[in-house]
């Protein structure tokens, strides 16, 4: 997902919109569900890998080699520890709304400026 | 489950975390390279560069495109980046004025100076006034006065080393030279009135040429006595 830049921030100040703030305000909102619904996925997939190679590996765990199962286990660790991580970076999609009303409220002081230049599409 | 059904459970498991990881890793990295990218190109020079040219489509390009293009990711992550980014950004909105500003000047504008102030000035103009005029001549108002504008800063921060003139607004340093008696009071009023029509055609408002041409005058005159 490719992320807000400062110019997108801008180009919201100098078009001629009532509500640029409620504009970002959306854009915040399906940022956050986003990146919500993509580490609550990537959480669920974890989860369950881990719980489905354990839960094998304890029925069948004598039969097989323990390499596989220990890559297994691992690579679910990992895809775990990687959702949990994008969910506590959800915090930080917080901090980016606020910093981004912030940048906004500047970027309007100078908006007659901003509409004077026309930056490239 | 049965036991090969385990193994490429497992297998897949391990790809999937395996690329997963390195994913993630590649994503971290390309992520602090461009914010390093951003870093270098936020510097004082860069933004000299930009603002000493009074140029509409410089200091513009270097808006949208130099600070335009830094993520908001990395500005909040990025303390080093988010320094750099606020520095100049506040400079900007020094150079441009703000509409708060520019709101409160034109419910009280300064009156303009009585025509006779501009005769007699010395010919030729210096050379960034004469610059100025040529602009505004050849229809680029904004951008002769912008030109101008940053002759004043230029030309009394000069006169104030110890201060730091890139922080100091225009109308600012006008007051300074007067409280310091570097200008007169009536040098003082006539470069009050030409920054008031300088920051109106920065701040978006059509200005005649004939204003903005009679503005760039008044600068002359403000500044004629630090000639001496």
């Amino acid at each position: 997902m490719a992320g807000i830049q400062i110019s997108d921030v801008l180009r919201l100040a100098r078009a001629d919109l009532e509500d640029a703030s409620s504009q970002l305000d959306q854009i915040y909102e399906w940022r956050y569900d986003h990146a919500s619904t993509a580490a609550k996925a990537v959480v669920g997939l974890g989860a369950s890998l881990l719980i489905a190679l354990l839960a094998a590996a304890l029925q069948h765990g004598a039969k097989s080699s323990w390499a596989p199962i220990l890559a297994g286990t691992g690579g679910a660790v990992v895809i775990l520890a990687i959702g949990l991580i994008a969910y506590r970076k959800l915090n930080g999609i917080y901090r980016e709304y606020v910093v981004a009303h912030e940048l906004l409220a500047s970027a309007l002081e100078v908006r007659t400026f901003l509409r004077r230049y026309n930056p490239k599409p | 489950m049965t036991a090969p059904l385990l193994t490429s459970l497992s297998v897949t498991s391990a790809i999937v975390g395996g690329t997963a990881a390195l994913s993630s890793l590649s994503k971290f990295l390309v992520e602090a390279r461009r914010s390093k990218v951003f870093r270098d190109a936020l510097t004082k020079k860069a933004e000299d560069t930009a603002l000493e040219s009074s140029d509409l489509d410089i200091v513009g390009k270097y808006l949208f495109d130099t600070i335009g293009g830094v993520e908001i990711t990395s500005y909040v992550r990025d303390a080093k980046l988010r320094t750099r980014t606020e520095a100049a950004l506040a400079r900007l909105t020094t150079f441009v004025g703000t509409e708060t500003e520019q709101r409160l000047e034109q419910e009280d504008p300064p009156p303009p100076p009585p025509p006779e102030v501009t005769q007699g000035l010395p010919v030729p103009a210096p050379v960034e006034l004469a610059r100025a005029k040529r602009n505004i001549v050849d229809g680029d108002v904004w951008n002769g006065l912008a030109r101008a504008r940053r002759y004043i800063e230029l030309r009394l921060g000069a006169q104030f080393p110890s201060v730091d003139s890139s922080r100091m607004s225009a109308i600012g340093l006008v007051s300074l030279a007067e409280r310091r008696e570097r200008i007169m009071p009536g040098e003082a009023e006539a470069l009050r009135f030409a920054l008031n029509v300088c920051n109106r055609a920065i701040h978006g408002e059509d200005i005649s040429p004939d204003l903005a041409l009679y503005a760039v005058d008044c600068i002359e005159y403000g500044l004629s006595s630090l000639d001496e």
